[in-house]
Order: C-alpha cells, then sequence, then structure tokens
C-alpha cells in the first residue's frame, strides 16, 4: 500500500514528475555521453594504432604522419626512398618486418594504400588474428589488383572482379587515372578500425602510376622540406615517382610515404628510435604515443570543460531539490490525511523516500540509456565517417559518474524529506 | 472510555492567547454514543482533534481507555489511532489520487491487523452496503459530495475502530440521507460497543442522541 500511494501520489502531478525525471536525466545522458565519449575517443583511437607499432617516415608533423598512415586522414608528408625499407630489413636483430606504405591517390575520396602483400601477415599482437583478413577473393599479387576496406565495399558498390580507376589525391574530385584500371581482387573483413576505408594494392601499381605520364612525388604534400644529406627526394623536388636516388636498387623501386616497423621485441623498438633521434632526413615515431600525447594536449582542454559539466550536473540537481521540495510541500495535505489515517511518521517519510528513489533511479536509467544511446549513435557515425572505431562497450568512469549522480540525487532528495520532518508539527495546521 | 480533565487548547493570536477549547471535565463510557453541538467556533472540531491524538492540547488530561493521549508519545499516537480510531472528517479529506477503493483500504492499512484478503472483502461489503460499488474504480475529484462522503465513512468503518469520531457527518446531506447515516454509525457502535462522537449543530441529528455535549465559545454546557 505505501509504494502504491508513492506511486500514485508522485504521478497524481505528472508535469512536475515528468519535470523532475527529465532533469535528473538529462545530468546523467550529459555526463556519460561526455565521459563516454572521451574514453571512447581514446580507446578507439588508441586501438587502431595497434598494428602500428612503429612507423618511419620524413621528418615533419609527427602528428599529421601519424593521423595520415593510421588514420587515413589529413595529407601525407614527403616520400622517403625504398633503399629505407632496405636498410631496416637488413637491421635483422632489431626489425622483424618492415612494410612500405605509399600514399597519394584515392578512390572516390577512399585512400589508395600501395604496400607488399606482407601487409596481411601483420598482428596488433602475438595472441590477435591478423589486422588485415580477407573475407572473399585474394590478397593482390600483381599490379593493378586491389583490396578494399569493408566501408569502400559498401559505399562504393564495388566487388570481386569489378574494375576502378584512381584518381589522384587525395579528394574525390581528383584527376583520374584513366588508363590504368584496378580490378578488386579481395574484399577485406572488417578491421574495426580506419583500414576500413582503405584500398590496398601493391606499391608497383602506385610506382606505375605515377611513372607513366605524371611527374610528381607519390604523395603530394605542401610540406617544404630541405633536402636532406643522403640525396633523399622530398615534395618540392618535383621527382618522377621511378625515384632518382643513388642507389641503383632504389632506382628500379620508387618512393614510399612511410614503413611500418615490428620490432623484434621491446628493448629493440627503443634502440631503433634512438638511431632516428639525430636523423634530419627522417623520423620514427611510436603511433600510440603520438596519440597519447594528442590526448594529454586534448586533456588541458578537459580540465576547462569539466567544471562547466559539474556546474551544469549541480545545477540540475538544485532543479530536482527544488522542485521536489515545492512537491514536498503541496502534498503537505495527503500527508497530514495519511497521518490521521495513522500513518506513522517512519511510514510517511518512507513513502517520500520511494518517491526520491523513484525519481532517482528511473532518471538515472533514462539518463543512462540516452546518455549511452546518444554516444553508440556518435559512434557509429564517427566510425562510417573517419573510421575511428569507438568501443560500444561501458567506460568504468560512465558507470562511476551515474552512481555519483545517484548519491547525489538521493542527498538532494532526501532534503525534502527534512523539510517535511519540520513541517510534520504543522500538518495538523495544513489538513485543516 | 474517555476521560478529560482541565482540557484548554489556545493559540497565539498577536500577543493574546485566543483560547478555542475550554472542557472541564468529560467522560463517555466504552460503548456510548454522543452528540457535541455548538455554535461555530465554540471547539466542536478541536475537540474531536484532540481526542483523536491530532492536536495536542495546550493544557489538561485527556485518556481513551489505557492510554493517556496528552502523555504519549507521537508514534505512540499514530499507532494507537491507526488501529483503533474511525475519523470522518468535515471535508471528508479524501486522497485524491487514490480511487475510491485504494481510498478506503488505506483506513485498514494502517490498522496493521489485516491481511490483503480481509481488507479487499470488507472493502467490498462496505461499498456495497454504502451504494458505492460502481464507484470504486473512481477517483474522489470525480464523485459528488455525497459520494465522496460515503467513501469518507466507508474509510472510517473499514478498520471497525473501538472510537469512531465524526466531524459534521451530515452537512452535505438531505434528511433522509442525514438520517440513514446516523443510523448507520450508531448502528456500528451497537453492534461493536465502540463509541461514537459526533458533532452536528442540525436538530434533526442532535435529537437522535440522548446523549450530548453542548460547546460554547469559552465555555461549555454538560446536558
Amino acid at each position: 500500500m505505501i509504494r502504491k500511494i508513492a506511486w500514485q501520489q508522485l504521478w497524481s502531478k505528472p508535469l512536475t514528475t515528468t519535470l523532475l525525471l527529465l532533469v535528473m536525466a538529462l545530468a546523467v545522458a550529459l555526463s556519460v555521453l561526455v565521459v563516454s565519449l572521451g574514453s571512447g575517443l581514446q580507446r578507439g583511437l588508441i586501438a587502431a594504432t595497434e598494428p602500428f607499432t612503429l612507423l618511419v617516415g620524413s621528418p615533419g608533423s609527427s602528428q599529421q604522419f601519424v593521423l595520415n598512415t593510421v588514420f587515413l586522414q589529413d595529407k601525407p608528408l614527403a616520400n622517403l626512398p625504398y633503399t629505407e625499407v632496405d636498410q631496416l630489413r637488413h637491421k635483422t636483430k632489431l626489425v622483424k618486418q618492415a612494410i612500405p606504405l605509399a600514399f597519394g591517390d584515392s578512390i572516390q575520396g577512399y585512400r589508395l594504400v600501395g604496400t607488399e602483400p606482407e601487409i596481411f601477415t601483420i598482428r596488433p599482437s602475438s595472441n590477435q588474428p591478423e589486422w588485415l583478413r580477407i573475407a572473399e577473393g585474394r590478397p593482390f599479387n600483381a599490379p593493378f589488383e586491389a583490396v578494399i576496406g569493408e566501408d569502400v565495399a559498401k559505399q562504393t558498390g564495388l566487388k570481386v572482379g569489378d574494375t576502378f580507376y584512381s584518381t589522384h589525391g587525395t579528394l574525390a574530385k581528383g584527376k583520374a587515372h584513366e588508363d590504368h584500371p584496378f580490378t578488386v581482387v579481395g574484399l577485406l573483413a572488417n578491421t574495426n578500425g580506419p583500414y576500413n576505408q582503405a584500398v590496398l594494392t601493391s606499391i608497383e601499381s602506385i610506382w606505375d602510376l605515377h611513372a607513366k605520364g605524371h611527374s610528381h612525388n607519390i604523395a603530394t604534400t605542401s610540406s617544404n622540406i630541405s633536402t636532406t644529406s643522403n640525396n633523399i627526394p622530398t615534395a618540392s623536388d618535383n621527382i618522377t615517382a621511378t625515384g632518382e636516388t643513388n642507389s641503383p636498387q632504389a632506382q628500379a623501386k620508387g618512393d614510399v610515404t612511410a614503413i611500418m616497423i615490428e620490432p623484434v621485441g621491446f628493448g629493440q623498438a627503443y634502440t631503433l628510435a634512438s638511431l632516428y633521434v639525430n636523423r634530419k632526413d627522417a623520423q620514427l615515431v611510436f603511433p600510440a604515443q603520438v596519440i597519447t600525447q594528442l590526448f594529454n594536449l586534448m586533456g588541458r582542454g578537459e580540465k576547462l570543460w569539466q567544471p562547466i559539466g559539474y556546474l551544469l550536473i549541480a545545477l540540475a540537481m538544485l532543479v530536482v531539490l527544488v522542485t521536489a521540495y515545492l512537491a514536498t510541500l503541496n502534498r503537505l495535505r495527503d500527508y497530514a490525511i495519511l497521518k490521521a489515517l495513522g500513518a506513522t511518521q517512519k511510514q510517511l517519510y518512507s513513502i517520500l523516500g520511494q518517491q526520491t528513489a523513484y525519481i532517482i533511479s528511473l532518471g538515472a536509467f533514462i539518463g543512462w540509456v540516452l546518455g549511452f544511446g546518444t554516444y553508440l549513435g556518435i559512434a557509429h557515425w564517427l566510425n562510417a565517417s573517419s573510421a575511428i572505431s569507438m568501443p560500444p562497450s561501458l567506460s568504468l568512469a560512465s558507470i562511476q559518474l551515474t552512481l555519483l549522480c545517484i548519491v547525489v540525487g538521493v542527498v538532494f532528495g532526501l532534503l525534502p524529506i527534512l523539510a517535511f520532518h519540520r513541517k510534520a508539527k504543522q500538518l495538523h495546521d495544513v489538513m485543516n | 472510555m474517555i476521560r478529560i480533565e482541565h482540557l484548554l487548547h489556545q493559540f497565539p493570536d498577536g500577543e493574546t492567547m485566543n483560547t478555542v477549547l475550554e472542557l472541564p471535565r468529560f467522560s463517555a463510557p466504552t460503548g456510548s454514543q454522543w452528540c457535541i453541538t455548538g455554535v461555530s467556533g465554540s471547539g466542536k472540531s478541536t475537540l474531536l482533534q484532540c481526542i483523536a491524538g491530532l492536536l495536542q492540547p495546550t493544557t489538561g488530561q485527556l485518556q481513551v481507555n489505557e492510554l493517556m493521549l496528552t502523555e504519549a508519545t507521537a508514534k505512540e499516537l499514530d499507532v494507537w489511532r491507526g488501529k483503533e480510531v474511525g475519523y470522518i472528517f468535515q471535508d471528508f479529506n479524501l486522497l485524491n489520487f487514490l480511487t475510491v477503493e485504494d481510498n478506503i483500504l488505506s483506513g485498514a492499512f494502517f490498522a496493521n491487523r489485516f491481511t490483503h484478503k480481509d481488507m479487499v472483502q470488507e472493502m467490498k461489503q462496505l461499498t456495497q452496503l454504502m451504494g458505492i460499488e460502481h464507484l470504486r474504480h473512481k477517483k474522489p475529484p470525480q464523485l459528488s459530495k455525497g459520494e465522496q462522503q460515503r467513501v469518507a465513512i466507508a474509510r472510517a468503518l473499514i478498520k471497525k475502530p473501538s472510537l469512531l469520531l465524526a466531524d459534521e457527518p451530515t452537512a452535505s446531506l438531505d434528511e433522509a440521507n442525514s438520517r440513514l447515516v446516523i443510523d448507520l454509525l450508531k448502528a456500528y457502535s451497537e453492534s461493536l460497543s465502540a463509541t461514537l462522537l459526533i458533532t452536528s449543530h442540525e436538530e434533526a441529528v442532535i435529537s437522535q442522541f440522548s446523549n450530548r455535549l453542548h460547546l460554547t465559545k469559552r465555555g461549555i454546557h454538560d446536558s
């Protein structure tokens, strides 16, 4: 009966109750969304860097380099000669695998990534399956064969056996290489990352595309890097894609935009990194470290918006408190009647407590569903638009914040009970 | 058994104290039926509220059966009221957010001595007796004054109280219905030996009671 009285009385003022629920829900939703987005984005970005233990590329912004190579965003840096790949492969005590990547062209806005078939053997860690798995067809094994990412297949409708032309540059409306059709030979399984939006082909295809009739770098770039000590060509050199370097081997091969390195071990990774510290013609980055640095930078911004978030929650709780207090005062006549019927003070507190619990728990639940639902929606949208795969899982912080909202809500919800306690002695007057 | 001695209730009115009830002595044996009369403002409702333990008098002693109301704690009063007192308010004081059925059941719930099944059975019988069976699922604002009053009476009777207090129970009824209600309350009092105290200023009602307590403003007359 107490439960029934609490519930029915609560909903006898549907507007007030709905307002209370809404405020509570919005406070929780906002908190859950903000925290989930922060941690989801961080987890998603770091997960995307997992297959890329180390990256070697031209000097320049390490963030731009990682954004381009790992996330297929931003413009590529300048190129390195293929000799860099060979040199790394010779460092067998340090390097397990060195795989070249060449960027610069695209298909309907999706990046064309020139590489070597070894890329299909890369595992983010030894206990995980291959990062790039073929869902249908086979890997490329000849120039102008392509393996397309899941998103590319979905968005372009390309399937195994289809042909397409790449365009120069990374924009969808670039100049088409109409004399070099690519044939789709395989579809990638979902990578849960940016490479769902990649079109992989043999690096020779890229060199070939740019060798005939084109005289620009593989990777077009606006950076103006000075020439280096060992004559590594840069974007401003306007060289041919076949490469004009000192090495005869390199003359047969073109340039690369980045080199993925799988080191032999953790220690070897740092030894390798030390070899690049003083090099002015190349840089070695730890992509996970770059992303962490990026988040540390963003963390400074977080310090600004976090208090604003807490302020919003505090304001929401204040609204809950004031509305609940006014609602309690409006219901004093009901409590007086119940007391006249024989309800004890404890039973009246129980009614008030249950009403607070309903508002807080229902509000928190709705808010949590709303907040997490919005997060999933944004994650889905981000995944589709930028291939950043944010995990659809709960973050501990969002649960902690929801619990905090509930605790604060309960504390605030108890205040009307205290107000009622003060008014309890006047119940007789209220009824008459 | 109700026993009252030197009961005085006052409230502050500016710098002076306004006396709303003064009753030097009153005694009502268990099962007796009383009509408390008096003009408006003579303290009839205040007296009933004091006897129900809803209002602590300023001074005096008030005892109902074994319980000294003027010395009992708030919790003791609540529990006692829930078990022993059936109160019919002048303006009914129904809970507008509950249905007729739940309003009546709430009367028994706080007695804390009935099973839900018993309460429901009793509620059905009472609604039948009061002719409000068809209104069970309606809420008080949907009822007429007369219907609301019958719900209030059913709510007071469902717990089978040993003390039945009715504040102007016939105020909104015509003469025929007024007689029916008084007959019902008296019959209930007789069948369960419950002490009945009603307030009224209607001659037709007063004449039905042989025990009368007449209150006047700042004074009383026992007849």
